[in-house]
């Protein structure tokens, strides 16, 4: 009695602690994932923000690199190549190359063709490799130019010694069975270290291009293709603070509509304005003077603009602000 | 009083007289047609980012009032008072912070130098006001000011006046006048005065005089003696012309009285009693209530014919007309449906419109604004009485102070303020009080003893 209570009690702490062990030490939280920050715009906003201008003037002949950063020149590689040097691709029926298929067509048909018939079935494992070989042998300049012209006549020597061969039941039946013993079935085990192994260690594509001073004009076709565009938090960001600074005169509330300001600011790269701000639209009378007057205040005060991004500037350095009352008075 | 006959002459804008602003882009703007017309035609294209702003934080705009220069010897001190009538006017518009002089980091002794703007950024004033007065040779003041931006680093506006030494008050309003209409594009309305029913004595015994002052409290002057008992004065509105209540002997008249002169007048000889009286936008008729019986009808006279018009014909009370300001409706209170309410009908009377229906209150002295946006009433619901705004259409009803007596809007000249009574009961008695349409920016207005019944003027100039 007394040791079956002992024997139970150190089975049960045997299994308990197994169970400690094991459970505990296999990690259940999958890695925290890093947050993206992600911004819901319209589609009509991107098209604004990305369309481009018709008549905008066209590129210079040569123009800066692509800077995104100012630090030590470091372009950006083109990670797909322009295709400059393609060779052309010939035919047997395009006229005809002379010079190089010398080397190539006369060895073969003799080294090749003496197999021994009872060979035969074994052999078809080599055959692949020694035509490669072979092909690549010859040192020329442009191999690859006549790949197919070689590939095609490669196999028309093959072709005469296909000799239907003579089958022996027995024969096939033991050539089989040497087989097999011959090659260890080695079946693929799947290895979750190995995936890591067959991902791209590339480096990712877009990288920020350095040099001396700031330019953002990107050269023609880059790899993303997607225009700069201020983004949502930056505008966002610039109204939040032309809205905290404007301070409209209270008179204009009977007719608010009567005094939209259109208002024009050009920025240096450092976020302050060039000049003073121009007022895009006419009117006349004290309270357009005064609301104009408000609105121009407004955008002096909100200098610097640093919310807006550096890399952004051409975007950003000439923009019309609407200062439009009809909501703020509810008109 | 001389007041209103003192030579004061504004003359042009002195900005040429400094050749830095001799062309600025305001000027620019305001070349003429040729070149608003070359402004339009310019073909633009809109930038890249268009970034539309349609809130606002509006709030009273910081400003600097530098102590004003004293021009010779002894003008130091009607030059500081000038300045303080001004913050004083401009802090209690409630569109104006005036900011505390201590704060200065310059002190500005040459108006015609253009002041550190950086200096005065750095304690955020937005606009920056600067003059002097100074006495001339043959005993005039000359009081000049400049209004200057002091963001966009330039003058907005620059006068100057010439007028009698005991003037000065007037000129620091109409100083007010211009800085306000510059700076919020709206007409100021400090050059205006009060008159007002003044009130002293016990409350059995009350003395009830015909007072009138300037809009912030100084220069009280009596009209009446106190010996009749003085109700409902209004102003005309283009004549220095009062009309006004009285119980003399016998049924209370309506009466004119010519604050220039002190001449009395009754306006016309009614059986019963005559109450109630406004003019007409124009100055030339007088609206009123005729007592007829137990009911009341609305009548104009024409104040150069004397003829009498009916307006109204009902068997009511119908009292307190006002005119809309370009004289074609009058909005007056009837009981016609029971209860005190607000009605507005042509100015040549027929059918009236009821336009109160503000629940189980009852609506009286309806006052139209001088702009012609609202009408100001006193509603009288659950046992107090409160001071509204409504548009003539009767929507927009917004209640802007309420207590336990509130009575007898007023608006200024410019329609932005109301003032009105307070009575809080008990022993005190009544006073002044101004809020604006907004219902912000509650003040009482300082009067030498109690006050009630307050009635705006015009612009004096």
């Amino acid at each position: 009695m007394k040791r079956s209570v002992i024997i139970s009690s150190i089975a049960h702490v045997i299994v308990l602690g197994w169970g400690l062990v094991a459970f505990a030490a296999r990690p259940s939280d999958a890695p925290p994932t890093e947050a993206l920050p992600v911004e819901f715009i319209s589609a009509n906003q991107l098209s604004q923000l990305t369309h481009g201008v018709k008549n905008a003037p066209k590129a210079l002949e040569n123009p800066k690199p692509l800077v995104d950063k100012i630090g030590e020149p470091k372009p950006v590689k083109e990670l797909a190549p322009k295709v400059v040097d393609k060779p052309e691709i010939r035919t047997d029926t395009a006229a005809a190359p002379p010079p190089k298929p010398e080397p190539k067509p006369e060895p073969k048909p003799e080294v090749k063709p003496e197999p021994k018939p009872a060979e035969k079935v074994e052999k078809p494992k080599e055959p692949e490799p020694k035509p490669a070989e072979k092909a690549e042998k010859p040192k020329d300049p442009k191999p690859k130019a006549d790949q197919i012209t070689d590939e095609l006549k490669k196999d028309e020597p093959k072709k005469p010694p296909k000799k239907p061969p003579e089958f022996k039941p027995d024969q096939i039946a033991e050539e089989l069975r040497r087989d097999d013993a011959k090659k260890p079935r080695t079946q693929q085990k799947f290895d979750a270290n190995q995936v890591a192994a067959l991902l791209d260690h590339r480096e990712p594509q877009r990288q920020v291009a350095t040099g001396a001073t700031l330019s953002n004009v990107a050269s023609l076709g880059t790899p993303t293709g997607n225009a700069a565009h201020l983004s949502q938090s930056e505008l966002e960001a610039l109204r939040a603070k032309l809205i905290s600074l404007w301070n409209p005169p209270p008179a204009i509330s009977s007719t608010p509509d009567q005094y939209v300001v259109t208002i024009r600011i050009r920025l240096t790269r450092d976020h302050r304005l060039i000049g003073s701000p121009e007022v895009l639209n006419g009117g006349s009378g004290p309270l357009f003077e005064a609301t104009r007057d408000s609105a121009v205040r407004a955008v002096i005060q909100g200098q610097p603009y640093d919310m807006l991004s550096a890399t952004t500037y051409d975007l950003w350095k000439e923009m019309d602000i609407n200062f439009d009352p009809r909501e703020v008075f509810g008109g | 009083m001389a007041d209103a006959d003192s030579p004061l002459i504004a003359q042009m804008s002195d900005r040429n007289s400094n050749p830095v602003f001799n062309f600025t882009r305001r000027r620019a703007l305001s070349l003429g047609a040729a070149a608003a017309a070359a402004f339009a035609v310019r073909s633009r294209e809109a930038a890249a980012v268009t970034v539309d702003i349609n809130q606002a934080n509006v709030q009273p705009v910081p400003i600097a009032i530098a102590d004003f220069v004293g021009g010779g010897s002894g003008d130091a001190e009607t030059a500081q008072g000038v300045s303080q009538i001004i913050t004083n006017n401009l802090r209690r518009c409630g569109l104006f912070a005036p900011i505390d002089p201590a704060a200065f980091l310059e002190k500005i002794t040459n108006v015609d130098a253009v002041p550190n703007f950086p200096s005065w950024r750095t304690i955020n004033a937005q606009a920056l006001a600067t003059g002097r007065v100074t006495r001339q040779n043959d005993g005039r003041l000359k009081a000049e000011f400049r209004l200057w931006d002091v963001l966009a680093g330039q003058q907005l506006a620059g006068q100057q006046y010439f007028t009698t030494p005991d003037n000065w008050r007037r000129i620091a309003h109409i100083i007010s006048d211009a800085i306000y209409e510059r700076l919020t594009g709206d007409k100021g309305y400090f050059d205006s005065r009060v008159v007002f029913v003044d009130e002293t004595g016990s409350k059995e015994r009350r003395i009830k005089r015909l007072a009138i002052m300037d809009q912030d409290g100084a220069n009280v002057r009596y009209l009446t003696r106190g010996d009749e008992l003085v109700l409902t004065p209004r102003f005309s509105p283009s004549t220095q012309e009062i009309t006004y209540m009285a119980y003399g002997q016998g049924d209370p008249r309506v009466y004119l009285l010519n604050i220039e002169t002190g001449q009395h007048e009754i306006v016309g000889n009614f059986p019963g009693m005559s109450f109630a009286p406004r003019f007409s936008p124009d100055g030339q008729r007088v609206v009123m209530s005729l007592q007829q019986g137990s009911n009341s009808n609305i009548f104009v006279m024409d104040l150069r014919s004397k003829a009498m018009t009916r307006l109204t014909d009902t068997a009511a009370i119908d009292t307190s007309p006002s005119y809309a300001p370009d004289g074609g409706r009058i909005c007056f209170e009837s009981d016609r449906g029971g209860h005190p309410q607000i009605y507005v009908m042509s100015a040549s009377g027929g059918a009236a419109q009821r336009i109160s229906f503000g629940g189980e209150g009852s609506y009286s002295t309806p006052v139209w604004s001088p702009r012609g946006d609202y009408i100001a009433f006193t509603r009288q619901a659950a046992g107090k009485f409160a001071i509204g705004v409504m548009k003539p259409d009767g929507s927009g009803e917004r209640i802007l102070t309420e207590g336990f007596h509130n009575e007898g809007p007023t608006f200024a000249p410019n329609g932005r303020v109301i003032m009105f009574f307070r009575d809080p009961g008990g022993n005190a008695g009544p006073s002044l009080f101004t809020i604006d349409i907004g219902g912000r920016n509650e003040l009482k207005v300082p009067t030498p003893s109690f006050a009630s019944d307050p009635a705006w003027s015009p612009l004096l100039s």
